[in-house]
């Protein structure tokens, strides 16, 4: 991790100062943090425990949990078909959306940073499907666009003279459409880079072109740069959340994740396990599993703020 | 700066009128209307009669009926704002809660230096990861022993307790992006951490903070799973409990109160976005920050 | 460099930690009512519906309510999805509503996990359904105990388009029509509409009644009574083979339709217009009459060497095996479903009544749905229907999906029905035997 800026100043010669302002320095530290230690060791530490410990049980929900020892994760790597299914969903699904919403987040946040009339009404709108979620009415957009009559064929019968399937619910293509669907969703990124934009002091951009910089040098020189960590905020939570994508399923399936497990995506699995099948058990040992993915995944993403992300606080 | 106005608009030199901006804005208004399809379509169903929702998908209602609006405020056996009011308290406070506790704790983050940092940081982290599925019922059990359930408690009071991470980690990245110097200067003035919290990152991170209180309160409204575990007397529902009221699968639904419903419903949300969306323009660079 | 935090930070980090001590102040009422829980003198009810089945409830509780003053029920009602993972967390944690509505096929895995109170010591004395459909009383018990109380009744139909059909001068579907005549008849209606995207009947592979009724036809059940496999590999590919030549022909929808029919009422084919025919339960025509511009007819499957519609409980209601009180719900149950003035708060919303007393009282109240229904069951009653199949045993649902995913794997060419039905089988036994 990059947090290694500090306040304590660590000369060699100077142990015991450092101790003394490590005591000194500890006491506000945790004043500070104090409501989240509390609310941390309160409402998350103990669920989550109890969850890690359910992963070694047998627990159907309604009878008290037996210990199975480390069953479940055989079971899931040596003879669960529909966990390596839900695997192959979840990372195809990473992998595409992730890079590709991020960066239309960032395109269209740069073009409503300023400069046009307007551009109040517009974020909202932009901001608009991310505000609806995973409701009905989007599930009919996607029907609208990628169904069967849906836009898209119309498009391909009118241009030429093609008779396209339908992409939605088709499970070769199925996947994608959701996809663009998360591409679609990008209010929230956008925001986020907005703020990220604003916090870059405009006196630079004044300089550089003064100093006869280009829109493009100024681009991958100021803005790029200064806009760093909060591009890494965005892809780490971003990859999060992809990982642990839920309701985009229930566009095309209603949550049963066909058609033939197209769009089985890793937590809808962890789902029916819990609550359809009543294997909380086997839920919570797939639930650890993929903590451990993503905090490998995020750890990565920390490893290699090293090389792009520079911060203002940063002592170089 | 001269560019940007006391309220942080632009000025008006500063907008581009040529015919220059023309294609821009036809862009922005072909991508508008694809971001807005799906609430036109809601509106249109909302004062469509029921058994043209589904079977006709298209935009302009043959018939138009406002019957929804009237059964929907009151179909559910009370007063539809009442739901609105018991959503506002929740998401009011989620924002309030979200904002100072996230606040802290990212300050202790990003400026403090305590032992276990590290540790912390990364525990923090890791609550983002877990998939909420698998801690609803030990959680559910330990609101029940405290006797929350039923209440809003359950919703709200972990928000003071910064249990959104998620919130936590941005604000940190906001805070490392505000120059160090500022803070060094004021120690030499004699400030204690609290006075930076108070006096410098805070007023210097309005854009995060606004941000974050857009989420926290579009989220908390949003939210159902919470609100269907926890609230179970009907005068207690918040807005999208009540909106899943209208409809069942296997049964008659209200889906035309749903709509109309479900339209109201992004009004207070639209609101809130509006409101807050003022201070993330605002930003940093109003506030004349030199390096 | 050092940060001291001084006294005032400290008070003001107390301030911070206590603020939702201002949260009293509000006086919002979820802020200060008590915690749910099993007391005596309180009863909650848990049910799934929308807001029609939500009125006429609360109505017959407080009807029930006015004889007993110091009583005091709560309801709690969400739509079908939420409903089931609410109610497994509440069970799971310890509170449970007192009386709890139940789906037929969940009624075993609730009954077999000891989560409800069998009702035999209060029957008859507090509950009486002795005039009930027999075999639909049965259907309540698991191991022989008596668990569930059915509410209505109901059987696996088809539902047509009938504007469509008679548009098109095409006869209805009649009760003795056999599979072949079926099929000619989605064809025809296929042809004659002629519409991009429109076919003459949804894809009965993908639903697991429907296969249950081929196998009923055939004379075997999907799982027999010790919770293994009822059918065997020729049973499923027979199935599968048929619904294959059926799509082969276009008399029913292409696997990509069929793959957006969730099973619920608004994404049904019938509903969004790409076919004229569905499956489903009879009570559920009220539903899809609401969102339809058609008139929706009801009909028998097509007709099969054995009986293969039968008659079974719609919803029943349970008592929890943690209820405080079981005689007072127990009394609640009675009043909702056998007290002719609770049954007519309800009336057949929830589908027919099994008992016959009550069905009578009802009959000159029904709306067409109703009538509908109550002739279809009556009809059914007098062709014999088939004999209540064993209670779905744990790993049921699992199967379901299977079943789902073999249907999908044959419309979309991964696999041809013989394939699909040695996976579907193999697989299906391997679930069951591990539950």
């Amino acid at each position: 991790m990059a947090h290694s800026a500090s306040l304590a100043v660590s000369a060699p010669g100077r142990v015991a100062r450092r101790r003394w302002d490590g005591v000194r320095n500890a006491l506000p530290g945790y004043l500070f943090l104090a409501p989240w230690l509390a609310g941390f060791v309160l409402f998350t530490l103990g669920p989550t425990l109890v969850s890690l410990y359910l992963s070694f049980t047998d627990f159907d929900l309604l009878r008290a949990p037996q210990w199975v020892g480390a069953a479940n994760y055989q079971r899931m790597f040596s003879s669960d078909p529909k966990f390596w299914a839900s695997v192959s969903v979840t990372l195809t699904y990473v992998v595409l959306s992730v890079p590709l919403k991020l960066a239309f987040a960032l395109a269209v946040a740069m073009v409503l940073d300023r400069g046009i009339r307007g551009l109040s009404i517009y974020r909202a709108i932009f901001y608009l499907p991310s505000l609806l979620g995973g409701s009905v009415a989007v599930a009919i957009l996607w029907k609208q666009v990628f169904g069967y009559e849906g836009l898209v064929n119309e498009f391909l019968w009118f241009a030429f003279g093609i008779n396209g399937p339908s992409w939605i619910s088709n499970p070769a293509t199925s996947l994608y459409t959701l996809v663009l669907l998360s591409v679609w969703q990008f209010g929230s990124p956008m925001i986020i880079f907005l703020a990220g934009l604003r916090q870059i002091p405009r006196d630079l951009y004044e300089a550089a072109s003064i100093d006869g910089a280009t829109r493009r040098q100024q681009l991958t020189r100021i803005t790029l740069p200064l806009l760093a960590p909060v591009i890494f905020f965005n892809l780490v939570l971003q990859t999060i959340e992809a990982f642990k994508a839920f309701t985009p399923a229930f566009i095309i399936s209603g949550g049963t994740g066909g058609p033939v497990d197209s769009t089985l995506f890793y937590t809808l699995y962890l789902y029916q396990q819990g609550f359809a099948y009543f294997r909380m058990g086997y839920a919570s040992a797939l639930a650890w599993v993929l903590l451990l993915t993503i905090a490998a995944f995020t750890a990565l993403t920390f490893f290699s703020q090293r090389f792009w992300v520079y911060y203002e606080d940063d002592q170089r | 700066m001269k560019t940007i106005s006391a309220d942080g608009r632009l000025a008006p030199e500063a907008i581009d009128r040529s015919w220059r901006a023309l294609p821009k804005h036809i862009a922005l208004a072909l991508a508008s209307l694809a971001m807005l399809y799906p609430l036109l379509w809601m509106l249109s169903s909302s004062f469509k009669p029921e058994d043209e929702i589904f079977s006709d998908l298209s935009l302009w209602p043959k018939a138009v009926t406002l019957a929804s609006y009237v059964e929907g405020w009151y179909g559910l056996g009370i007063n539809f704002g009442r739901f609105f009011l018991n959503s506002l308290i929740v998401s009011g406070l989620a924002v309030v809660g979200n904002l100072a506790a996230c606040s802290l704790a990212a300050f202790a983050f990003a400026r403090l230096e305590f032992p276990l940092r590290k540790f912390w940081f990364a525990a923090m982290l890791g609550t983002l990861m877990l998939p909420y599925h698998v801690t609803l019922i030990p959680q559910y059990v330990l609101f029940q022993k405290l006797g929350w359930l039923n209440t809003f408690w359950p919703l709200v009071v972990p928000k003071f307790m910064a249990v959104d991470a998620f919130f936590i980690f941005l604000m940190v990245q906001f805070f490392r992006g505000i120059p160090r110097e500022l803070d060094e200067a004021a120690v030499i003035d004699g400030c204690g951490p609290w006075r930076i919290y108070w006096s410098i990152m805070l007023p210097l991170s309005k854009p995060v903070l606004a941000a974050a209180a857009i989420f926290s309160f579009i989220w908390t409204w949003d939210d159902f799973f919470g609100p269907l575990l926890y609230l179970t007397d009907v005068a207690n529902y918040t807005v999208p409990l009540a909106l899943r009221g209208f409809v069942d699968a296997t049964s008659r639904s209200a889906w035309g109160p749903l709509f109309a419903m479900s339209v109201l419903s992004l009004v207070p949300v639209f609101a809130a976005f509006l409101m807050f969306q003022r201070h993330i323009i605002e930003g940093i660079a109003a506030s004349g920050l030199k390096r | 460099m050092g940060m001291k935090a001084s006294r005032r930070d400290v008070l003001r980090f107390g301030a911070l930690i206590a603020s939702p001590a201002i949260l009293k102040l509000t006086g919002a009422g979820a802020l200060s009512s008590p915690a749910a829980a099993a007391e005596p003198g309180r009863l909650r009810i848990a049910w799934w519906g929308g807001t029609d089945r939500a009125r006429r409830t609360q109505a017959a509780i407080d009807a029930f309510k006015l004889g007993r003053s110091g009583l005091e029920i709560a309801p709690e009602t969400v739509g079908w999805d939420a409903y089931w993972t609410k109610l497994a967390t509440q069970v799971a944690g310890g509170n449970a509503p007192d009386i709890i509505q139940m789906d037929y096929r969940y009624l075993p895995e609730y009954a077999r996990r000891g989560a409800l109170r069998a009702l035999d010591d209060l029957v008859p004395s507090v509950i009486d359904p002795s005039d009930y459909v027999p075999s639909v009383l049965e259907a309540g018990k698991i191991d022989g105990k008596l668990y569930g109380i059915p509410m209505g009744m109901n059987s696996d139909v088809l539902l047509y388009d009938k504007t469509m059909l008679e548009k098109l001068g095409l006869a209805a579907p009649n009760p003795e029509m056999s599979w072949a005549e079926f099929a000619t008849l989605g064809e025809n209606i296929t042809k004659k509409a002629n519409r991009r995207g429109y076919f003459g009947s949804a894809d009965p592979s993908v639903m697991e009644p429907e296969l249950e009724y081929w196998v009923l036809t055939r004379g075997r059940t999907l799982y027999d009574k010790d919770g293994r496999l009822g059918f065997t590999r020729d049973d499923a590919e027979s199935w599968l083979a048929l619904c294959a030549e059926m799509r082969g022909r276009g008399a029913i929808v292409p696997a990509d339709l069929a793959a957006t029919d969730k099973i619920t009422i608004d994404s049904d084919l019938l509903t969004t217009g790409r076919a004229a025919i569905t499956f489903t339960n009879s009570n559920q025509i009220v539903g899809y009459q609401a969102v339809s511009k058609s008139k929706v007819g009801m009909a028998f499957h097509p007709k099969g060497e054995k009986p293969g519609e039968y008659l079974k409980p719609s919803m029943m209601l349970c008592v929890s095996a943690t209820a405080a009180d079981p005689k007072t719900a127990a009394a609640l149950i009675d009043f909702m479903v056998l007290k002719p003035e609770g049954a007519k708060l309800l009336g057949v919303e929830r589908g027919v009544s099994p008992s016959e007393k009550i069905r009578a009282l009802l009959a000159p109240e029904l709306d067409e749905g109703g009538q509908m229904q109550v002739e279809h069951l009556s009809q059914l009653s007098k062709r014999g229907p088939a004999p209540l199949p064993p209670a779905p045993p744990k790993g049921a649902a699992e199967v379901t999906a299977l079943i789902r995913q073999a249907a999908e794997k044959v419309g979309f060419k991964q696999l041809t029905p013989q394939q699909a039905a040695e996976q579907l089988v193999s697989e299906a036994e391997r679930i069951l035997s591990k539950a």
